[in-house]
C-alpha cells in the first residue's frame, strides 16, 4: 500500500509534472484562504473547556458586567497636574462613545456627602460617632483626639489588616489636607470655599484615586466592549484609548499608560502576530542558510523552504475546519510545523542528491528515494502526528487543540511534501535541462558520523558505562526541575502593561488580578463579604453590601443619625474665639501631633510601611534635626503667626459649613438598591439586575509567590464554588496541564511504541528505537534544570512533544540498519539526514526564543535542546546497542 | 590502657541505662506531669536578655528589632525595652497578667497607652507571635485539659491540648513534641477552627545556667505563609527585679 502510494508519486510526478503542478497550486489558493480566516484568541480562559464551572462563571460576569474588564489608566506627575489632567482626559474619552461607556475619576461624592455616615459599621459609630457631636473647631478637634485614641491606641487591631492600613493612610491623608488648609488660613488666605474644604478633607480625604505619595493617579474607564470581542477590534479600540489619553497628557507634563487585562489581551495578541511572521522568517532563514552550507546548493534549499512554505499552508488550511480560532498554545503551530515539515524535504533532497551524485538519471533516483525514504518519512510523520494527537486526551482545550493541529497538521505537511517536493525537483530538472542527464558520481555523505558510530559501537561498555553515569546525573538533576507560576514572566519583557499592573499593586495595593463571586441576593452577598473578608490572603474587598447597610444595625443607626442632628441643630456656632480657646487649640493640636506619632511609632513596629511613611509628612521621623511634618510645623509656627482673628475667622467658616455638612449627613433617607447611584449600582450589579459581584484583591502580588497564588485560590474557593477570575483560572488550568502532560506523555510513549512495532513488526526493534527517545527527554530535562529554566505552562509541553519529535532520529537510523546492517552507511548517509533534520528542527524551534512572547521562548528553547539531545542520543547509545547484537 | 578502656565502656553502658531508665520513667509519667515539667524547664522564674527579631514589613522589606526582653513570675509578667533601629528606641512593651494587660510607651510623646484586652490575642509588632505567645505557658496548665497521644517520634513526647469548658483561649487545641530527654518543647502547632495555624520552632537549644534554652525560635503562620524569627542575643535566669520593675511607671524610664 504505502510502497503503492509512492511509486505512483513517483511515476506522476515524472510523466504528469506539469498537471501535478497546476494541481499543488490549486490547492495551495484553497488552502492558503481557510488559513486566512484564523483568527488569533488570548487570554487564559480561553484554553480551559468551555464546560468549565469556572471559565463558565468567567464569561458570565463579562456579559453580565461591562466594568468587570475595566480599564485602568495610570498617570505619574505631580499632584495638581494629576488631577487637572483626570478632568481634563474624563470629557475626552467620553466622546469617544463607540469605546468608552464611562470614566472614573473621582470616589462618587455627591452619594458620600448623603450617606457617608450610614455606611459607618455600627460598632464604629460609638468611636467615630463623638467626632461629629459639636461643630466648634476646639471641640471637634478634641473629639477628633478621642476618635483617635479609641481607634488606633486603645485597639491596636485597628492596623492588622491591609484594608485598616488603607484606611489610615487615607485618614492621615485627609489630617495632611485638614492642616495644609488651616496653615493657609494662618498665612492670609481667604477663600470662601475654605471651610467647605477642610469639612471635606477631614470627612471624605481625598475624593481623587491618588496613590500615598500623591504621584500617581488612578483612572478607571468602563470600555462599551469586553475581552469577548475579535481581538483585533480590542486591539483597535484599546490602541485608540491609548493614543487618547496618551495625547492628552503631554500638556499637563505627566506621563499616563493603560493596564488591566484588555490592555494586556492586546499586548499579548500584537506579540503573537508580528512573532509568528518574524519567528517564521528567521527560522525559514536559518533553515536556508544551513541547507546551503551543508548541500552547497542554492536551488534545492530554496525548492524544499517553498514546499514547507506550501505544506504548512495546507496544514494550516485544513486545521481551519478543526478548529475556530487560534489560541495562545497554537499561535506559533506554522513555527512548529516549519521545523518539522522541513525535516520530510531533508530527508528527500538528501536523498535524492544522495542517488543523483550516484550516477543515477533522475526518474530512477526520484523513485529510489520515495522508495528507500519515503516509508521512513510516512512512519516519522505518523507516529510524531500520533504522539501529538495523544494530547487530544486532555482536559484543557488549549492542549487539546494544539495536539489536533500539530497531529493532523504534522501528517498533511508531510503528505504535501511527498507530492509537491518531488514535482518540483522534476520541474528543476527540467528547467535546466538535466532530465536525462546523469551526474558524475561523488561521495556527499558525512563520514565522520559513520566513524562516531563505529567507535561507539567498538568502545560499547566504555560508552555505555559512561553515558549510564551521565544520564543518571542528569536524571537526578531533572528531578530537581520546578514550575515557574508567575504568568508575567511568559509575557513579553518591557511591556508598559505590565510594568504599571506592579507600580499599581505597590502604590494602591490593587491588582487587575482578583477573584470575583456573584450571588443571586443581597444577603447572600452580605454574608460571602463578610467571609471574604475574614479570607487570610485578602487584601481588599468590595461589594455592594459596602453602600447597603445591613438591617440589622439599622435602629441604632438611625437613632444615632436622629441624635446627632438634633444635637448639631441646638449647636450654636461660636462668633469669637478667646485667648483660652487659643490656648486649648493649641494643646489638641500637639494632642494630635502626639497621636499619629504615636500611631506612626507602632506603625514602624508593625511593619505597615504605607502609614509610617505618610505620617512622616505630617509629623517628621524620630531623630529629625528639624521639624519637617506639616503638622509639626504648623504648631511651632502658631507661636509667632497666630493672631486670634485669623483662628475666628478659620473657626466660623469651619464650623458653619461643618454643621450643614453633618446635618445634611444625618438623614435617615433609607438607602436602598433603587436609590443607589448608577455607577455604584452598574459596578456591583448585572444587567439583568438580579446578580451581585463580589471583588476579592490579593493581599500582595500573587505572581511573586506561587504558594500563596494557590492559597489564595483555596481560601476563595472554599467560599465558593463558583469562584472565578485569572487567579483560580490560572490555577486550574496549570493543575489540568500537570495531570494532562503526564496523561498526555506516558500515552505518547505508548503510541509511539505501538506504531514502531506495527512498522518494524519487532519487538527489539521497537524497543531499541524507544532507547534514544527515554536518554534524550532526561537529557533534556536535566539540562534545562542546568541552565537555570524552569516549567512554564508553554513549556510543559515540551515533554509530550518530545516524545513525538525524538522519535524519527532512531526510526529513521533503525530503517536503514535494516537495509545496510553496516553503522559506517547507516550514519555517514542517514546520519547525515537525521544531522540535517534534528540542526532545521533545532533551528525553526530556536528561532521561537526572538519571540517577544517569552512563554514561546521557554517552549523554543526546551524543544530546541530536546531536538538536540535526541539527536546525540540517537548518535551514541543506538550504535552501542547495535554493535552488541551485531556480536 | 586496657583498664581505660573498661572504663570507657563501663561509662557508655551507664550513659545507657540512665538514658534508658528516663526513658522507661517517662513512659509512665502522665501527660499533667510532662507539661508540668515542660512549663517548669520552659518558664524559669525570672530572666533578663537581649533578643533580636526579624519581620517582614508590608512593602516586603526585612526590618530587624533588637530588644532587652525581662521577665518575671514565670513569663507572667513581661517587659520589653526595644533598642534598634534608632527609630523605635526606648519604646517599651509592658504585658502582665499572662497577656491580660499590655501598657505601650512611646517616647517620642513620653506617654503610655493601654491597649486593648483583646489584644493579647493579636498580632505583636508585625510578628508572627500573638502577645500571649510571649507570655507564660502556665496557663496551658489551668486552660486547657492535656492528653499524651502516640509519638510517631522517638525522642519525643506529644501532648495534645485542649480548652477546659468556660476557659477562654486563643487556640482550640495545641500539640506539643517535648524532648524526653530535657523536657524541652521542640515544637508547638497551634490550631485554630480546627486549621493548623502556626508553628513554634524551638531551635539551637542550649544550656544556660543549667536551664535548656532555645537560643533561636521560628514561629510560622501557615495561614498566612510567613514566619518571624526571634533569636536569644543574651540571657541570664534568675535575676532578681527592683520593686515596681514591672509597673507602667518603670515603662518610662
Amino acid at each position: 500500500m504505502r510502497k503503492k502510494f509512492l511509486n505512483l508519486i513517483a511515476q506522476w510526478c515524472v510523466i504528469h509534472t506539469w498537471w501535478m503542478t497546476v494541481a499543488v497550486l490549486l490547492l495551495t489558493l484553497f488552502f492558503g484562504y481557510r488559513a486566512s480566516t484564523l483568527q488569533m484568541r488570548t487570554g487564559f480562559d480561553s484554553l480551559l473547556p468551555g464546560d468549565n464551572p469556572r471559565t463558565a462563571e468567567f464569561n458570565r460576569i463579562l456579559e453580565e458586567f461591562q466594568n468587570e474588564s475595566n480599564i485602568m489608566l495610570l498617570a505619574k506627575g505631580p499632584e495638581d497636574s494629576l488631577k487637572s489632567y483626570a478632568r481634563g482626559v474624563k470629557p475626552l474619552l467620553e466622546d469617544f462613545d463607540e469605546w468608552v461607556a464611562s470614566v472614573h475619576i473621582q470616589i462618587p461624592e455627591d452619594f458620600y456627602r448623603r450617606n457617608a455616615l450610614k455606611l459607618l459599621p455600627p460598632g464604629q459609630l460609638d468611636s467615630f460617632g463623638s467626632m461629629f457631636y459639636d461643630p466648634n473647631l476646639v471641640p471637634f478637634l478634641h473629639n477628633l483626639n478621642n476618635s483617635f485614641e479609641g481607634e488606633y491606641q486603645g485597639n491596636d487591631e485597628a492596623l492588622n489588616s491591609r484594608k485598616d492600613e488603607l484606611d489610615a493612610v487615607r485618614f492621615l491623608d485627609g489630617l495632611e489636607m485638614f492642616v495644609e488648609i488651616q496653615s493657609a488660613v494662618m498665612k492670609g488666605v481667604s477663600d470662601g470655599e475654605i471651610g467647605q474644604k477642610a469639612v471635606d478633607a477631614i470627612t471624605f480625604g481625598e475624593t481623587y484615586m491618588l496613590s500615598p505619595d500623591k504621584d500617581m493617579i488612578l483612572i478607571l474607564i468602563e470600555p462599551t466592549f469586553n475581552m469577548m470581542i475579535d481581538p483585533a477590534e480590542l486591539q483597535r479600540s484599546v490602541n485608540g484609548i491609548e493614543k487618547i489619553i496618551k495625547e492628552a497628557s503631554v500638556p499637563y507634563g505627566i506621563t499616563a499608560g493603560l493596564t488591566g487585562s484588555m490592555v494586556l489581551g492586546r499586548d499579548e495578541y500584537e506579540a503573537f502576530t508580528s512573532d509568528s511572521w518574524t519567528v517564521s522568517i528567521l527560522a525559514l532563514i536559518g533553515i536556508f542558510i544551513l541547507f546551503v552550507i551543508s548541500f552547497r546548493m542554492w536551488v534545492s534549499p530554496l525548492l524544499a523552504i517553498l514546499t514547507v512554505i506550501m505544506g504548512v499552508t495546507w496544514a494550516m488550511g485544513f486545521s481551519s475546519f478543526l478548529v475556530e480560532y487560534l489560541s495562545m498554545m497554537t499561535a506559533m503551530m506554522s513555527i512548529i510545523l516549519i521545523g518539522l515539515g522541513i525535516d520530510f524535504s531533508v530527508h528527500i533532497i538528501s536523498g535524492y542528491t544522495e542517488k543523483r551524485n550516484q550516477g543515477l538519471d533522475v526518474q530512477i533516483s526520484i523513485q529510489e528515494t520515495l522508495l528507500r525514504f519515503g516509508p521512513g518519512i510516512i512512519t516519522g510523520g505518523i507516529t510524531t502526528g500520533l504522539a501529538f494527537l495523544t494530547l487530544m486526551i486532555s482536559e484543557t482545550v488549549g492542549m487539546q487543540e494544539m495536539g489536533l493541529m500539530a497531529g493532523v497538521g504534522l501528517i498533511f505537511t508531510m503528505l504535501a511534501t511527498i507530492i509537491i517536493l518531488p514535482t518540483m525537483l522534476i520541474i528543476r530538472e527540467r528547467l535546466l535541462k538535466n532530465f536525462n542527464k546523469a551526474l558524475p558520481p561523488k561521495d556527499v555523505s558525512y563520514p565522520f558520523l559513520g566513524r562516531i558510530a563505529e567507535f561507539t559501537a567498538k568502545y560499547r561498555w566504555i560508552m555505555g558505562i559512561f553515558f549510564l553515569l551521565f544520564t543518571g546525573f542528569l536524571l537526578k538533576r531533572a528531578v530537581n526541575m520546578s514550575v515557574d507560576y508567575n504568568y508575567l514572566n511568559m509575557e513579553p519583557v518591557g511591556l508598559e502593561s505590565i510594568k504599571l499592573q506592579e507600580e499599581l499593586i505597590e502604590a494602591f495595593d490593587l491588582s487587575s488580578d482578583f477573584v470575583m463571586f456573584t450571588t443571586d441576593n443581597l444577603d447572600d452577598a452580605r454574608d460571602l463579604t463578610r467571609q471574604a473578608r475574614e479570607m487570610e490572603t485578602a487584601g481588599w474587598v468590595e461589594s455592594i453590601s459596602d453602600y447597603l447597610p445591613d438591617s440589622d444595625g439599622l435602629e441604632k443607626q438611625y437613632r444615632f443619625l436622629k441624635d446627632l442632628r438634633r444635637n448639631l441643630e441646638n449647636r450654636e456656632i461660636r462668633k469669637q474665639m478667646s485667648s483660652h480657646d487659643v490656648k486649648m487649640y493649641r494643646k489638641e493640636l500637639e494632642r494630635l501631633e502626639a497621636n499619629i506619632i504615636e500611631l506612626q511609632d507602632l506603625a514602624f513596629l508593625g511593619g505597615q510601611d504605607k502609614v509610617y511613611n505618610k505620617a512622616v509628612k505630617l509629623v517628621g521621623e524620630a531623630g529629625d534635626s528639624l521639624a519637617r511634618g506639616n503638622i509639626t510645623q504648623f504648631i511651632n509656627a502658631l507661636d509667632t503667626g497666630l493672631t486670634k482673628i485669623e483662628l475666628t475667622y478659620f473657626q466660623q467658616k469651619f464650623s458653619t459649613s461643618f454643621k450643614s455638612t453633618i446635618i445634611d449627613m444625618a438623614n435617615t433617607e433609607p438607602l436602598t438598591l433603587d436609590n443607589l447611584p448608577s455607577d455604584i449600582k452598574n459596578r456591583f450589579t448585572g444587567n439583568s439586575g438580579d446578580i451581585f459581584i463580589i471583588n476579592v484583591y490579593p493581599e500582595k502580588n500573587i505572581w511573586e509567590d506561587a504558594r500563596f497564588l494557590y492559597r489564595f485560590t483555596e481560601e476563595a474557593t472554599e467560599l465558593s464554588e463558583k469562584a472565578t477570575g485569572l487567579p483560580p483560572i490560572f490555577v486550574e488550568l496549570m493543575d489540568i496541564m500537570s495531570k494532562d502532560g503526564k496523561k498526555a506523555t506516558y500515552l505518547a510513549i505508548m503510541a509511539v511504541f505501538v506504531v514502531l512495532l506495527l512498522d518494524f513488526r519487532s519487538l527489539k526493534y521497537a524497543l531499541i528505537g524507544m532507547v534514544p527517545l527515554i536518554f534524550g527527554a532526561i537529557w533534556m530535562t536535566g539540562i534545562m534544570e542546568i541552565s537555570g529554566l524552569q516549567f512554564t505552562m508553554m513549556n510543559i509541553l515540551a515533554v509530550p512533544l518530545i516524545i513525538g519529535i525524538g522519535i524519527d532520529d532512531g526510526l529513521h537510523i533503525l530503517h536503514r540498519w535494516k537495509m545496510e546492517k553496516n553503522l559506517d552507511i547507516v550514519y555517514r548517509s542517514t546520519g547525515k539526514a537525521i544531522l540535517l533534520t534534528s540542526l532545521t528542527t533545532m533551528l525553526g524551534f530556536g528561532s521561537l526564543w526572538f519571540a517577544t512572547y517569552r512563554g514561546l521562548g521557554s517552549m523554543g528553547i526546551a524543544l530546541f535542546i530536546g531536538v538536540g539531545t535526541c539527536f546525540l542520543a540517537t548518535l551514541f547509545i543506538i550504535p552501542a546497542i547495535l554493535g552488541m547484537r551485531d556480536r | 590502657m586496657k583498664i581505660l578502656r573498661i572504663a570507657k565502656r563501663l561509662r557508655h553502658l551507664v550513659c545507657l541505662l540512665n538514658i534508658g531508665s528516663i526513658g522507661l520513667i517517662a513512659a509512665n509519667m502522665s501527660a499533667k506531669s510532662i507539661l508540668d515539667s515542660m512549663t517548669m524547664v520552659m518558664q524559669p522564674i525570672s530572666s533578663q536578655g537581649k533578643m533580636e527579631q526579624e519581620i517582614i514589613t508590608s512593602s516586603d522589606i526585612k526590618r530587624v528589632f533588637t530588644f532587652n526582653y525581662f521577665s518575671e513570675e514565670k513569663g507572667k509578667n513581661v517587659l520589653i525595652r526595644y533598642i534598634e533601629p534608632r527609630k523605635v528606641r526606648h519604646n517599651a512593651f509592658l504585658i502582665k497578667n499572662n497577656g491580660e494587660d499590655i501598657w505601650v510607651y512611646f517616647p517620642r510623646t513620653r506617654r503610655v497607652r493601654k491597649l486593648a484586652s483583646h489584644a493579647k490575642k493579636q498580632k505583636a509588632q508585625g510578628s508572627d507571635f500573638s502577645y500571649e505567645d510571649f507570655s507564660g505557658s502556665e496557663e496551658w496548665k489551668t486552660d486547657y485539659r492535656v492528653k499524651q497521644i502516640l509519638s510517631s517520634e522517638h525522642e519525643n513526647y506529644l501532648l495534645t491540648l485542649t480548652p477546659k469548658i468556660d476557659s477562654e483561649t486563643s487556640y482550640d487545641s495545641l500539640k506539643i513534641y517535648v524532648n524526653k530527654l530535657n523536657y524541652y518543647p521542640s515544637r508547638m502547632l497551634y490550631y485554630q477552627d480546627s486549621i493548623h495555624l502556626k508553628t513554634l520552632h524551638f531551635q539551637d537549644v542550649q544550656d544556660i545556667q543549667g536551664i535548656p534554652t532555645a537560643m533561636s525560635m521560628r514561629m510560622e503562620n501557615h495561614a498566612e505563609d510567613s514566619q518571624t524569627t526571634m533569636r536569644i542575643l543574651e540571657m541570664e535566669y534568675n535575676v532578681v527585679f527592683d520593686e515596681g520593675f514591672f509597673t507602667e511607671r518603670n515603662l518610662k524610664k
